[in-house]
């Protein structure tokens, strides 16, 4: 009997389970010392870090440190790429030391040896062979789907689908937009993308009657880029302080700032290009207030002003 | 057969009968086979042509479930043959404790090297639906590495089940198997803060521990291309070599303590 | 048997009767020489740690976080292979017949195992957490308060494998239940998030949030990176209501598993 009513009862609360314990998120906080990317960079070049080999401090830094090896064609190098190295020009960094030890600084004998025929290996001095990025994107896609809140790795995704396939792009970063609506990178990376479908539908179209229907679209997508960036820029003067930048204050860096300055300036530019410049302008004095010293925004406020005196 | 092979044959051939009858390899590959059937069912932005994330997800998945498989099995098959007193009517006939120890490696070895070739024909089936190419030459050099690092693993667990109880045998091996690239790491790196006495240390614990990375291929197998050719006859021979004397190594000691072993 | 089964017993006396047994045997066998490798692993990283130095607090930081986090699943791994043997070795060396021909109940065999095995889980999961607290240097500010919830909690989810191991050691073969637990625990908060994203497609997003929710997430009580982070503790609400999901994850499998053995034919 006494099993009957156990089991009832405790199959009862598992039943509620989703709505009992569904709040139930302990490690859903912002900020912290895992998540500080500095933090982040500073145990990562450290020589424990070093010493463990390729052991990094959280599953998202395990995936990207997997995307690294895949832009390297698999090559292990010590942590050299910086967030906006890998979404651009990665560079060519001969000279970065790989996880593997070279011949002439190797005291294992034949174990080295075998260690760099079976491993891939590539002597360090030589310039670093980047494959195209298309296969990184899988462990993106892995990355959000078991981490819905990593604004990083929406964005970094993004950036490599702004290549590959823009218009999946623009539906991953819709994603991640919806699963971090405060998010302002994601959306500085979604308009980014937008912008990218609507000029390549514009350059591609060949003959007259498409390149209409190109220019609707390139309307379309430009005047959702504007709206995205709007948005962003709207997050941004309700989360940054007020003033100019200083490093690391309240857990802002300057990637979180390049990506707060960003938003604000093409919110203004793309409101002044698909929308009212007199909007545009009171927008940009508004944002440069709230950074105080953005030498773009400054140009952009003079340029607007000097163009609407001009104007009739 | 010649006679003294006869008796380590039926032993290796009831091991892998044994294994085979037993639901427990089918029931991990068929959980292996769902758990990168429902990675692979990810629409991954409609691309074509992304070769390597399924290489490296299969074959990451069936290294690993091959050696925990060769870990449990080669981990319990002398503690079982004590703990049930099969062990006695079958050395009470004319068959030596070396002939016993080799029949029940050969049986594990088997056993693995049956479930290692369930995961590789589900790997190319795999490979061949989604109209994937296969590096063949290096997809062959991976299957042998794997079988020869597997060597090494089960003949560690014989001599590690000989020294501690089952349950920790098994343990101590996938701890190592999972930590030992952490632990050639370690080594190679920590050479450089250490100081002369030290770096002697390092030195012969290089060539004291074997480092079970060098028969791990799927890196090149999973980025093949013009950059990662097939491996040379003799880097093969050699890590090949590297793998035999390892396992003699372990094989001598497994012994050793088994004959010690009182009945 | 039936009759065997009526006579009047303590159950509480049965239940650490067989707690006691599994413990004994423990220690007969040998097996906290598997404890004993791991302290001597925590000593190896301290002293190259040593070797090596500390060059700033995030460093520091980061090997407590590791360190814990290695105490937290070296205890989870050995609750696992321990709570999943019990049953099938039992039946498997018949040791379990004769056994449950005293006047011992079926589910008082299952739960007198179960403390067994949580118990050598919290004991090695206190050990190594102790060693690795001590061992690794605390350069930061970290919270007292949160330090006893992410005991607590830890010691609540080694409870709750223990109890799922046990219950599935009887449907499942030793192997998968191995993999599969394992595979929770090691991914638990990333599997979980993975079927939900895609559920979602095929069966709408709520249906997918309240399906995938059924899913045993261990993630949720290993909070020893929000400790290392500095982060203050959980309030009130959200650690009673870690501690009852966990309480609730046990008692079902435990009831679960008393009613599946109670029924099995031996």
């Amino acid at each position: 009997m006494w099993r009957i009513v156990l089991l009832g009862g405790f199959g009862t609360a598992f039943a509620l389970g989703p709505l009992l314990f569904s709040g139930l998120r302990p490690n859903d906080y912002k900020g912290g010392r895992s998540k500080s990317i500095e933090d982040s960079i500073e145990r990562n070049t450290s020589s424990v870090a070093r010493v463990l080999g390729e052991v990094r401090t959280s599953m998202s830094d395990i995936m990207f440190m997997k995307t690294e090896r895949y832009l390297h064609n698999g090559i292990g190098y010590a942590p050299h790429l910086t967030e906006s190295e890998i979404m651009g020009d990665a560079g060519s960094h001969e000279g970065t030391a790989t996880t593997i030890r070279s011949g002439d600084s190797d005291f294992r004998g034949f174990v080295g040896v075998l260690e760099r025929k079976v491993k891939p290996w590539r002597d360090p001095s030589l310039p670093h062979i980047h494959s195209d990025g298309a296969e990184l994107l899988p462990w993106y896609r892995l990355m959000t789907a078991s981490d819905p809140n990593c604004e990083r790795c929406y964005a970094i995704g993004g950036w490599w689908l702004k290549t590959h396939n823009p218009e999946e792009g623009v539906k991953f970063l819709e994603e991640g937009v919806a699963n971090n609506p405060d998010s302002f990178a994601i959306r500085f990376m979604l308009g980014q993308v937008l912008r990218e479908v609507a000029s390549t539908d514009a350059t591609t179209a060949k003959n007259p009657a498409e390149t209409g229907a190109a220019g609707d679209k390139l309307l379309e997508y430009s005047v959702r880029a504007r709206d995205v960036f709007a948005e962003g820029a709207e997050i941004v003067m309700r989360v940054r302080y007020n003033g100019a930048f200083v490093e690391n204050k309240a857990e802002w860096n300057d990637h979180v700032e390049d990506d707060a300055t960003g938003v604000c300036r093409m919110a203004a530019l793309m409101e002044e290009k698909f929308g009212d410049p007199v909007k545009a302008l009171e927008m940009a004095r508004r944002y440069h207030a709230k950074f105080v010293a953005d030498r773009p925004l400054e140009k952009f406020i003079e340029r607007v002003t000097k163009e609407l005196e001009k104007a009739p | 057969m010649a006679g003294f092979l006869r008796s380590p044959w039926l032993i290796a051939r009831s091991v892998l009968i044994e294994a085979v009858r037993r639901r427990e390899i089918y029931a991990i590959v068929l959980v292996t086979v769902l758990l990168i059937g429902a990675v692979m069912s990810i629409d991954f932005f409609n691309l074509k042509d992304l070769h390597k994330f399924y290489r490296e997800v299969a074959l990451r998945v069936m290294g690993i479930a091959t050696a925990l498989t060769v870990i449990v099995l080669a981990s319990r098959q002398l503690p079982r043959e004590f703990q049930n007193r099969t062990i006695y009517p079958l050395l009470a006939k004319p068959v030596g404790r070396m002939a016993f120890l080799a029949g029940k490696l050969l049986g594990v070895m088997m056993a693995g090297a049956f479930c290692l070739g369930l995961f590789m024909s589900v790997y190319l089936a795999g490979a061949l639906y989604l109209g994937q190419p296969v590096p063949w030459v290096l997809f062959l050099q991976y299957v042998t590495l794997q079988l020869a690092g597997m060597l090494v693993v089960a003949t560690l667990c014989f001599w590690l089940s000989m020294l501690m109880n089952l349950d920790a045998a098994i343990t101590i091996g996938a701890i190592f198997y999972f930590t030992s690239s952490v632990i050639s790491s370690v080594i190679s790196n920590l050479y450089d803060f250490a100081d002369e006495f030290g770096r002697m240390g390092m030195t012969a614990m290089n060539y004291a521990i074997p480092q079970l990375a060098l028969f791990d291929l799927s890196e090149k197998t999973v980025h093949a291309g013009e950059m990662w050719p097939p491996l040379s006859a003799w880097s093969m021979l050699a890590v090949l070599a590297y793998g035999f004397v390892w396992s003699a190594l372990y094989f001598s000691l497994a012994l050793v303590w088994f004959r010690r072993r009182p009945l | 048997m039936q009759a065997v089964a009526a006579l009047p017993i303590n159950p509480v006396r049965s239940i650490s009767l067989v707690a006691r047994g599994v413990l004994l045997e423990t220690i007969r066998r040998q097996e906290f020489y598997v404890l004993f490798i791991l302290m001597g692993v925590y000593v190896l990283g301290m002293i190259v740690t040593m070797v090596v130095g500390i060059e700033n607090k995030a460093v520091g930081t980061f090997l407590l976080n590791l360190g814990m986090t290695m105490a937290y699943y070296s205890a989870m791994v050995l609750t696992l292979l321990t709570a999943a043997r019990q049953v099938p070795t039992e039946m498997e060396n018949r040791t379990l017949y004769p056994l449950l021909g005293k006047p011992l109940g079926r589910g008082e065999y299952l739960v007198g195992k179960w403390l067994a095995a949580a118990g050598i889980g919290a004991t090695s999961l206190a050990v190594l957490m102790a060693l690795a607290w001590i061992g690794a240097p605390r350069m930061e500010e970290y919270d007292a308060m949160m330090l006893a919830q992410t005991m607590i909690l830890a010691v609540l989810s080694v409870s709750m494998l223990a109890a799922l191991a046990l219950a599935f050691s009887l449907v499942a073969p030793q192997a998968v239940n191995v993999v599969v637990l394992g595979l929770l625990v090691v991914v638990g908060d990333a599997a979980v998030g993975f079927a939900r994203a895609r559920a979602a497609p095929i069966v709408g997003p709520s249906a997918a949030q309240w399906i995938t929710a059924y899913i045993p997430n261990f993630s949720i009580l290993d909070t020893v990176t929000r400790y290392t982070d500095g982060i203050g503790p959980l309030d009130g609400a959200m650690f009673v209501g870690l501690a009852a999901y966990a309480v609730v994850y046990t008692g079902l499998a435990l009831a679960a598993g008393a009613a599946i053995f109670g029924r099995r034919s031996l």
